[in-house]
């Protein structure tokens, strides 16, 4: 059994720190440095300061730098989501593997260049993702045990019970519009700052990775043509940044397979937990519903914060866990990742064209 | 308040007849006073359920014995519905008709015209308004706890084979939920299928709101599963059986038990077609819906065809061609 320790650099760490922390969990990755650019603005080095100094890690305003002269072997990037395939390329091209937070990107182009750096540089990439869940592990067992036959049809509710601001409809005549990034950046204090960075990302944008991922992990089918409606219904950050937070795509894959995922940040008071999110699929002899938050155990108490979860998921850190095992695997073998940077292309193509089936109503072909 | 109650007859008597049983023992004004089926046990058999004294086997009985009834629930196969309603309707008597209430949107806007002309009442019957949990997410709606609507997604999956001529039945009902719940009719329809028994029906609204509602009937032969959730801007509220199961050990994987909604959505949909005639008012599901529900079933049927949304311009769908 390999038992080699790999060094990881944490390039940029500038919303919710779960991605490196995440890594951090598993014996067989050990945090080296955090680094960044240095034209970057003081709020990025002062998370990243922070971060570093919180793990007892220097930090270095120079990301070459920091990657060859910590002798970094993999790199955990969590910047800003539009400079996310940039640090993934220049850690590619400087031989470090990739974990990359999602979402990919907000552009193509920009993935289709870091399939290009992985691959040439024969280095493994992985896009965070929530798939190894209980549940939808055992949702994968259950479909490769034949238990419904072929399956032809995979759909994936992914609801966000979360407020981001107020709602919409409560800006006042004559206020300005809300700045996407001054409030992303605000939201860092609560961990809501998912889609922080200068371009506005709505929640297809944002999120739409994760049931985009369980579908991928179920189905290992690609996506052809998408139809969706998208709008901006529930808060007035999403209404002014015309981005949406509220979404339905209807999935027509390889083969015949077809699908759905219906996705939103419907609100803190419309879900007593984080939000329904569940797994629907159907095959030639059956069918199956799974709750990715299950197991889970109710708790209930006097006094209880009103925004605390009552329900609390069992062996959610464990997705965690298994990522970086799963990682730690694919470089030790030379063998693929749970999430790949072609599937990771393809979700972000897929969601490319929801967004543009959003705007004009007409299918669109994934590119 | 009148002084005699409402006699109802029931044309087309073959299933429910138990839930025809517990609804009329219910039925406060309103009682079965004649059953008609061309297989005249079978409309015994309601007769007997319900309390009925006149026992027929025709549409041209009933129309001759019009004095035995003031009012008729419809229940008989959908190629002939819209004109047997309108024989009806021209013999003054008010009709509940099963969703939906014809074959064609054409032919109900005709039925709708028809009753209207002869001032009687037209109430779309068979819907899924009176189920317990869409009565307590409408009843939500209407309160206004949930806000806006935003999204409605449906799953129902079922045994019984494949699509084929089934569209209409399948689909009448939810489609005429999301024309309820989104309280007008979706501007763009588009729709996919998958030989032998899958449907997958996306709608957008004006306002914004959207609905993806997914039919299967390849289950195994057994019962179904149904889902419905909708999001709305305030609240959301999460109708699905699988959230409403029992656990049933027998060694080996435990098995689940889903609980039913009963049968006290007839008693409830017969009540609100009673009333509606004592008070003299319309229904809350008069005819007009059962015109857009097929509207917009048409409208998934071109979709289907075409392979492109439909986009409603000037009161009818278009197909959406390339730019």
């Amino acid at each position: 059994m390999n038992t080699d320790i790999y060094r990881v650099g944490v390039l940029s760490v500038v919303k919710h720190d779960y991605l490196p922390n995440g890594i951090k969990s598993h014996p067989r990755f050990e945090h080296v440095v955090v680094a960044d650019d240095a034209d970057q603005p003081d709020w990025v080095h002062e998370r990243n300061e922070k971060y570093a100094r919180d793990n007892g890690i220097p930090y270095v305003r120079d990301v070459e730098k920091a990657m060859a002269d910590y002798d970094v072997q993999v790199v955990a990037v969590s910047s800003q989501a539009e400079r996310h395939c940039e640090l993934s390329v220049r850690a590619a091209n400087a031989g470090c593997h990739v974990v990359q937070d999602k979402p990919m990107s907000t552009r193509v182009s920009e993935c289709d260049r870091v399939v290009e750096a992985v691959e040439r540089n024969g280095v493994k990439f992985m896009m965070w993702n929530r798939s190894c869940l209980p549940a939808i592990i055992e949702a994968r067992e259950a479909l490769q045990s034949g238990v419904v036959g072929e399956p032809y049809a995979f759909h994936a509710d992914f609801y966000f019970s979360k407020d981001v601001g107020p709602p919409k409809g409560s800006r006042k005549p004559g206020d300005p519009k809300t700045d996407w990034l001054e409030f992303l950046k605000a939201a860092h204090a609560d961990g809501s700052d998912g889609g922080v960075g200068v371009e506005p990302l709505g929640e297809l944008g944002i999120e739409g990775c994760y049931p985009l991922a369980y579908i991928a992990r179920l189905a290992g089918l690609e996506v052809r043509r998408v139809y969706a409606e998208t709008t901006a219904h529930f808060h007035q950050l999403y209404d002014d940044n015309d981005v949406e937070d509220l979404a339905t795509v209807t999935l027509e894959m390889e083969g015949g397979v077809v699908g759905s995922f219906s996705i939103g940040r419907i609100g803190a008071a419309s879900h007593p937990d984080i939000g329904e999110i569940k797994m629907h699929v159907l095959g030639s002899e059956g069918a199956f519903v799974v709750s990715e938050a299950r197991p889970e155990v109710g708790i209930y108490y006097r006094d209880q914060p009103p925004k605390e979860f009552k329900n609390e998921r069992l062996n959610a850190i464990e997705n965690d866990y298994l990522l970086a095992e799963d990682f730690a695997r694919a470089i030790d073998t030379d063998g693929d990742t749970i999430l790949n940077v072609r599937t990771s292309r393809a979700i972000t193509a897929t969601v490319q064209a929801a967004l543009e089936s959003g705007r004009t109503g007409r299918p669109v072909d994934v590119q | 308040m009148q002084a005699q109650p409402i006699r109802l007859a029931v044309l087309g008597c073959s299933g429910d007849i138990d839930a025809y049983r517990q609804a009329v023992t219910r039925l406060r004004w309103g009682s079965v006073a004649v059953t008609v089926d061309t297989d005249r046990a079978v409309a015994q058999s309601m007769a007997d359920a319900t309390g009925a004294s006149v026992v027929l086997d025709s549409l041209d009985d009933v129309l001759t014995q019009h004095e035995a009834y003031d009012a008729i629930v419809v229940r008989t196969p959908l190629e002939d519905r819209g004109a047997t309603v309108c024989r009806l309707a021209e013999a003054g008597k008010h009709v509940l008709v099963d969703s939906p209430i014809a074959a064609s949107a054409t032919e109900a806007e005709e039925v709708v015209a028809d009753a209207a002309k002869n001032k009687v009442s037209l109430m779309v019957g068979g819907t899924l308004r009176f189920l317990p949990g869409n009565q307590t997410i409408l009843s939500r709606l209407a309160e206004n706890k949930l806000g806006a609507p935003g999204l409605l997604r449906v799953h129902r999956w079922s045994s019984g084979g494949g699509l084929d001529d089934s569209l209409l039945e399948l689909t009448v009902g939810d489609i005429d939920l999301a024309i309820c719940i989104f309280d007008g009719l979706p501007t763009r329809v588009y729709a996919i299928q998958r030989e032998p028994a899958y449907l997958q029906i996306h709608f957008g609204f004006a306002d914004g709101g959207m609905a993806v509602l997914d039919f299967a009937r390849g289950l195994p032969e057994g019962q179904g599963y149904d889902s419905l959730h909708v999001i709305g801007s305030t609240g959301a509220a999460y109708a699905d059986d699988h959230h409403n199961t029992h656990l049933v050990f027998r060694g080996g994987e435990p098995r689940v038990r889903i609980s039913g909604h009963g049968s006290f959505h007839v008693a409830r949909e017969l009540q609100e077609f009673v009333d509606a005639i004592v008070d003299k008012r319309p229904t809350v599901v008069p005819g007009e819906g059962g015109c857009k529900a097929l509207q917009v079933i048409e409208a998934v049927a071109e979709s289907l065809k075409s392979g492109q949304p439909l986009h409603r311009e000037d009161d009818s769908y278009e197909v959406s061609h390339e730019h």
